[in-house]
Order: structure tokens, then sequence, then C-alpha cells
């Protein structure tokens, strides 16, 4: 991304942008009439994964901190999303409880979009407060903090059997979800990361991420920055939960777990962290080689397969490539071997 | 312009300088040299903020500073370039020269430093689009100075500029410097290379384990300081 940027001027990239998304929309036009509904829900479900990674990357990717809990503010999208729009009348049989005056009375059931927006909305006031005492912690600590903060989620979803069912989860919930909002809203999403790190908030993100006091001293408050990266991750985090929720149209406390964080981190170191178009191709990546594999496990029998399969792609990338797939060489010092290959002069 | 009084800063429990005291005035160039430990780098984290002063305050241009945290002093006009350069390695050097300005809105005068500061390091022109970590150590050296003066700072501190160039790097980047305080910022100088730090100063101070051991004009301080040798083993 950065090799395009050298090479085109501010015009020409907006140009191929737009050229983009329209040729990815004719794409998705044609796939979504030429191929079979297993098929088109898979890519559906791209996008909707390219939301989640492409929002974790501000964060892990572009300010550095290695953050565990995106499914954490993803379930909280999820939840909110399907109590919002979850029908009236259903609500009786599935012992869903009925939205409160303020969020319309009983009567009401959101439309789709506000309460996808509001499932965002949700997360991002969930990192923004408890970002505030988690990201003055550092490196490992953050990670495993954040990784608590998804576990204090998916228990309070348990726990909350009033509002969320426990275990048993939310099922019929309307499957809106379908191509054009997925990516619709990876669009965007991709479309704000991709403006925010290009702007001076992003130049300040990361700065952060290479050094810390060396930010401060230029006059970069640290906390501001990572709050803010926190949170604009957390509210697409919140808009990815949603998207999910009305792909599947069940949802369960344990969806949004160990499993699925992971997962999303996969994506984005495989891709390369801190790349625009990293996390899209780790997404799509990781995503079609699960329901490839799939049907495999289910014919050896060997079931953890495709878990094996990530785990070993994700060593060799680390070994070969530690920067990703569409990684830039870095020429820090953390870059190692990769310096000498850049025919830069050696300090 | 700064004055500080009686200092005490701690890494953790261990005192790194005590009751230290100096003052640099307006269009200086002041410097504080010492043997390795001596305090040095540490006096400079604590005028910039980036460490705290247990007891003792720190003025400038005569507010006390001594409480403000290190990001709000960059815009009070105070600027470090730190030991070891810590340029931002997978940033571009647009990009490092552009977090230099952080601070600051006034799009004209930030273009006017940049063309200032192209003029001083050419070099640093022709590399905008390289990242900072493939710079020489020279360069590197230019573009953390370039940084440094994208806040244009009125006081200009340097922490070591000459470690680990080679001599005739270290002439250049010295003959920088001076041209950078004859544009009217102040300086105050960190170095173990004595020589070089006393010929371009008006004002020097020793520091031995944590304390201003003798302060004067440079050559007064020389010459009185014969026990130099002993301290500083030159």
């Amino acid at each position: 991304m950065f090799d395009i940027r050298a090479t085109f001027s501010k015009v020409d990239r907006r140009l191929m942008a737009v050229i983009l998304i329209a040729v990815l929309f004719l794409c998705l036009w044609v796939a979504s009439t030429a191929f079979s509904k297993y098929i088109v829900f898979i890519i559906t479900l791209i996008g909707v994964y390219i939301v989640a990674s492409a929002s974790l990357n501000l964060t892990n990717g572009y300010t550095g901190l290695f953050s565990l809990g995106h499914a954490g503010f993803m379930a909280v999208g999820a939840y909110t999303s399907a109590l919002l729009t979850f029908p009236v009348k259903g609500r009786e049989i599935f012992v869903i409880p009925k939205l409160p005056m303020f969020l319309g009375g009983p009567e009401a059931a959101w439309p789709f979009l506000p309460a996808l927006v509001m499932g965002g909305v949700f997360a991002a006031i969930l990192a923004a407060v408890v970002g505030l005492p988690v990201l003055r912690l550092r490196g490992h600590y953050l990670s495993v903090a954040s990784l608590g903060l998804m576990v204090l989620v998916t228990a309070l979803a348990m726990n909350l059997r009033n509002l969320t069912r426990g275990s048993i989860g939310i099922n019929s919930i309307p499957t809106y979800t379908n191509i054009w909002w997925a990516y619709g809203c990876a669009v965007v999403t991709v479309y704000v990361v991709w403006r925010v790190v290009n702007s001076s908030f992003g130049r300040a993100m990361k700065a952060i991420r290479e050094d810390e006091i060396a930010a401060r001293v230029q006059g970069i408050n640290p906390l501001k920055y990572k709050l803010l990266a926190f949170t604009i991750g957390a509210f697409f985090a919140g808009i990815a939960g949603g998207l999910y929720a009305h792909i599947s149209g069940a949802i369960r406390p344990y969806a949004f777990s160990f499993n699925l964080t992971f997962q999303i981190v996969i994506m984005v170191v495989l891709g390369g962290q801190g790349t625009i178009s990293g996390p899209i191709v780790g997404t799509v990546l990781v995503t079609v080689l699960r329901y490839v594999l799939k049907p495999l496990e289910e014919a050896l029998g060997v079931y953890g397969l495709v878990e094996l399969i990530y785990a070993l792609l994700l060593i060799i990338t680390m070994l070969r490539k530690p920067e990703g797939i569409m990684g830039r060489k870095s020429g820090g010092p953390r870059g190692g071997r990769w310096v000498g290959s850049l025919g830069g002069k050696k300090s | 312009m700064l004055k500080v009084d009686g200092i005490d800063v701690h890494y953790g429990v261990i005192p790194a300088v005590r009751e230290l005291s100096l003052s640099v005035d307006k269009g200086q160039v002041a410097t504080l040299v010492g043997a390795n430990g001596a305090g040095k780098t540490t006096t400079l984290k604590a005028i910039m903020g980036t460490l705290p002063a247990k007891r003792g305050t720190i003025r400038y241009k005569g507010e006390e500073i001594t409480g403000v945290p290190a990001d709000r002093r960059v815009g009070m006009g105070i600027a470090l370039v730190p030991e070891g350069r810590q340029i931002f390695s997978r940033l571009t050097v647009g990009e490092n020269l552009a977090l230099g300005a952080y601070h600051r809105k006034d799009k004209e005068a930030i273009k006017k430093d940049r063309e200032w500061i192209y003029t001083l390091f050419p070099v640093l022109r022709e590399r905008i689009n390289q990242l900072a970590g493939t710079l020489s150590g020279g360069e590197q050296q230019m573009l953390a100075l370039g940084r440094g003066l994208m806040s244009h700072p009125e006081l200009l501190m340097l922490d070591e500029p000459s470690l680990g160039l080679a001599p005739i790097v270290v002439v250049d980047i010295y003959e920088v410097i001076k041209e950078i305080n004859r544009s009217g910022i102040t300086v105050l100088l960190v170095e173990q290379n004595i020589n070089m730090a006393m010929k371009i100063s008006s004002y020097a101070y020793i520091m031995e384990t944590g304390k201003i051991r003798t302060e004067g004009a440079p050559n007064e301080v020389m010459k009185r300081e014969n026990i130099m040798k002993a301290y500083l083993g030159e």
C-alpha cells in the first residue's frame, strides 16, 4: 500500500478505489446470482469477518495494542442488535424481554441499520470505559487484560439469563444480513480505517506503536490515541457482531469466545498487521480454508484438523515472513534479517 | 530561559540525580558533560518531563513546569532529541518529520520550518519516502534533529548527538548545531565528546555521580579542571 502511495497521486488513488469498489460489487452481484446459496453464504461471511479483522488491525496493527478482546465487543454488538430487532410477536414465545420505554417500548422492534449501529455504539462505550484503566498496561499485560474482558462479556452473557437466555442463546433472529449489508459494512470499515491511519491521528498511532516515550516527546498524548483506536476498533467489532447475529440467526455466549477471538487475530497476523490489504487477504484465506477443509475433516473423521492447519500456517508465517503475507518488510531493528535485503545503508 | 533548582530524580528507588541546579540563558549553547552514569540523560528527561522530579522545581521562561506532562511541554517550546536518536524506524522520513510538528496547527509556518530543515540536511529531502530505519546512522541523527526542529522549539535539548557516528559526520552535525543556535534557538547539549561540546558552548556544567561538580565558561572549566582527566578519563 505504501508503494502504491509513492507511485500514484492522491486523485489517482481515489479513482482507483472507486473503480475497485465498483468491480467488487459487480463481482458480488455475479456471485450472488451464479453460485449456490451455500457459497453465497460463505462469501457473505467473509464480508462480515473483514469488518472484524480490519477493525482489529487498527488497534493491533497500527497502534501496537495487541488486543485479544475483539470477540467480546462482537458479542456486545450481536446481543444488542438481536435484542433490538427481535420481532414483537416472537418475544413471548422465545422469552425475549420486551423493549423498555426509552428504547421504543414493548410494541417496538428496531429496523436493522439503527440496531446495528447501536450495537457498535454499546461496544464502543464499553471499550472507552474499560480502556481507560486497561490501556495503561503495555504489551502482554494488555493482551491478557483484553482477553479477560472477553471472558467477562461471555460470562455475563451466560448469566444475565433474563436478557440473553444464558447458554441456550437466542435463536430465530431475523436474518437481515445479506451479501450487500456485509460488503457495504466491510467497505465502510476499510475506508474508515484507511482514512484514520492516513491522517495525523494515524501518524500519532503509528508513532505510539514504534516508541511510546518518543511519541510523548513529540507532544502526543499516548492514552488519548490508544483510547481512540481501541474505541473505533470496538465500534466496528460491534457492527461485525451484529452482522454475524443476523446471518447465523442464532447466537450463544460461546460463539464469542476464544475460538472467534483467535481466529480474527490469526486473520490479521497472517495477512499482515498494519497494512490495509493484509486483514482482507487473511480473512479470505482463513475463511475459505475453513470451508474447504471442513468436508475433508468430516470425511477423514479427524476433528480439529482445521485448527491444526491454522496453527501450522501461523507458525510457518512467523518463521518465513513475520510481517504477514501483505506486510512490508520492516526497516526497523525488529525487522532482523530483512534489513539487509532492502539495500539501504546500514548504520 | 530555563532554571532548574535543586531537583532529585529517581529511577524507581535508585536516585540518579541529587539536588541538581542549573540554568540556561536565552540564545546560549550550554553543555552538560560527565562520565557514563553521571545523570546527564536523566537530567534532560526530567526537564522534558518523561521522568518526574521528586524534589525541587523546574522553571521555563519564568513559569514553573515541574508538574506539566511531557506532551504539553513540547507545545511550550521545549524539544528533546533523545540519545540513540529514537526515530520511528518503520515510518517514512516524511512521517517522522510530520510527527515532530504534531502539536502545531500553523500550516504555513510548518512548511517554512520543513524547508529550512531541508536546507540544513538536504539528504532528508532526497529520502522523504524512505523508511527511517533504512537510513545510515548519520542520516538518522539528522532526521532526529530535524524532527526536533519541526516542533519549532525555543529550547532544544540534544542528548549525545555524536554518539556512534564517524568523526567527519560529527563535524557536520556540530556545524548544523551552530547554525541552529545562530537562528535564535537556545541549545542544551549533553555530550561525552568534550572537545566538540566545549568548542561550541558558552557555558559548561560538569556532572559527576548525580551532581554538578563544577560550572563556568568552557575554557575556564577546562583549565580549572586538570583533574578532569581523572574524572572523565580523557
